[in-house]
């Protein structure tokens, strides 16, 4: 497969597309690294204030927090480290994918393969993390969870979430070909 | 001149279009279904005046009770003021999504319909953090000054969204290049 970055010649366009998005992916890369140290300290940081997460989470709903089990909270606490491994994986493929582009690997088959991981990792997390809330909140207290209606578990954020996943995906493919095209460029120049 | 290159590499592009046709397809049911979810929450929570004196008095340990119908109005305001931002967001994404499904994908409507989608979901997430301080103090103008007026946060979702938008804005730099690549093939062909 041809691949611009590995032209002989200089390319200036290939060198200008990079100079454009190495910036951006050099952001997007460390901020994502930078997100998911944040989301992984906080949730430490709830869960290890016992009564305070209680009181908020089950109070507002008029449930006593004194009738949680010690087994039940560390449990739910477990259900989002799970939750948090599969934040991990997605800012793996995150970070593959920006070092790849850094590199000049733009229009290339393995790019837009990198790019559908991104996409798929999003999926799987965001349904991790439908399920895994629900585990959680499950585990925590069974009243919680009766009292919470249905449509609570899916909010508009794992819509979104699905939605550029979708996205994603579909730029994958619109990439696969861009790299046949550049390919086909090279054969018949 | 993006015509020419779509006949040029038709096979390619005929391919890619029945590859990402249904995604494209659902991708614009989710571009609208999610703008009217939140609408509906923000409709939702803020009809219901009892819960939200609650929500403040949990949440921000703020008596607002005694706020007027103007002051609910001006704060709904403010939500909907961030929400035309992200309608306008999502109209983008329509755009291209609507380029790509007439099979106008490698061209430079689609790069900056995407480009126009990125910006605006960066502008979004930073109104929308701002917007919740806003909130608060129109919530709270009939509060004494000794009260504790002044509020904000960032959720762990709003880093994530900053994230998202400058990968749309890095995609958008990418695609713009395709476009002038399968420009190039066109007149080579």
């Amino acid at each position: 497969m041809h691949d611009i970055s590995e032209s002989a010649a200089p390319d200036p366009r290939s060198d200008s597309l990079r100079e454009r998005v190495r910036r951006i992916c050099q952001t997007v890369r460390y901020a994502a690294l930078a997100w998911f140290a944040w989301t992984t300290l906080l949730t430490f940081w709830v869960w290890l204030h016992r009564a305070e997460y209680l009181d908020k989470s089950l109070r507002f709903h008029g449930i006593d927090p004194a009738g949680v089990s010690e087994l039940g909270y560390w449990g739910g606490f477990a259900t989002m480290i799970v939750d948090l491994g599969a934040v991990a994986w997605l800012v793996s493929t995150i970070w593959r994918l920006m070092q790849g582009y850094i590199d000049g690997q733009i229009f290339t088959v393995a790019a837009s393969q990198k790019l559908r991981a991104v996409a798929v990792a999003g999926f799987l997390a965001t349904a991790v993390d439908i399920v895994m809330r629900i585990a959680s909140v499950a585990l925590v207290s069974t009243a919680l969870l009766a009292k919470l209606p249905a449509w609570r578990w899916l909010d508009p954020q794992h819509l979104l979430y699905a939605l550029i996943c979708g996205f994603l995906l579909a730029l994958a493919a619109i990439f696969k070909t861009a790299a046949e095209i550049v390919e086909d460029n090279a054969q018949i120049v | 001149m993006l015509t020419a290159a779509v006949e040029t590499s038709a096979p390619m592009v005929s391919a890619l279009r029945a590859r990402i046709g249904w995604v494209c397809r659902a991708l614009q049911f989710l571009v609208v279904a999610h703008p009217l979810w939140v609408l509906w929450i923000v409709v939702h929570y803020w009809g219901d005046r009892a819960y939200m004196d609650r929500y403040f008095l949990d949440f921000y340990k703020l008596d607002v009770s005694g706020a007027s119908q103007g002051q609910f109005a001006a704060a709904i305001g403010v939500h909907l003021a961030v929400f035309a931002l992200m309608a306008g967001m999502f109209y983008c994404l329509w755009r291209v999504l609507d380029l790509y499904l007439r099979g106008r994908v490698f061209t430079i409507d689609a790069a900056s319909w995407l480009r126009r989608a990125g910006l605006l979901g960066l502008v979004t997430t930073l109104a929308d953090i701002g917007s919740r301080s806003a909130i608060v103090c129109v919530m709270t103008d009939h509060l004494p000054s000794s009260a504790d007026k002044h509020h904000g946060f960032v959720t762990s979702d709003d880093p994530i969204h900053l994230i998202l938008a400058l990968i749309v804005i890095a995609f958008a730099s990418v695609q713009k290049s395709a476009a002038d690549i399968a420009d190039e093939n066109a007149q080579i062909v």
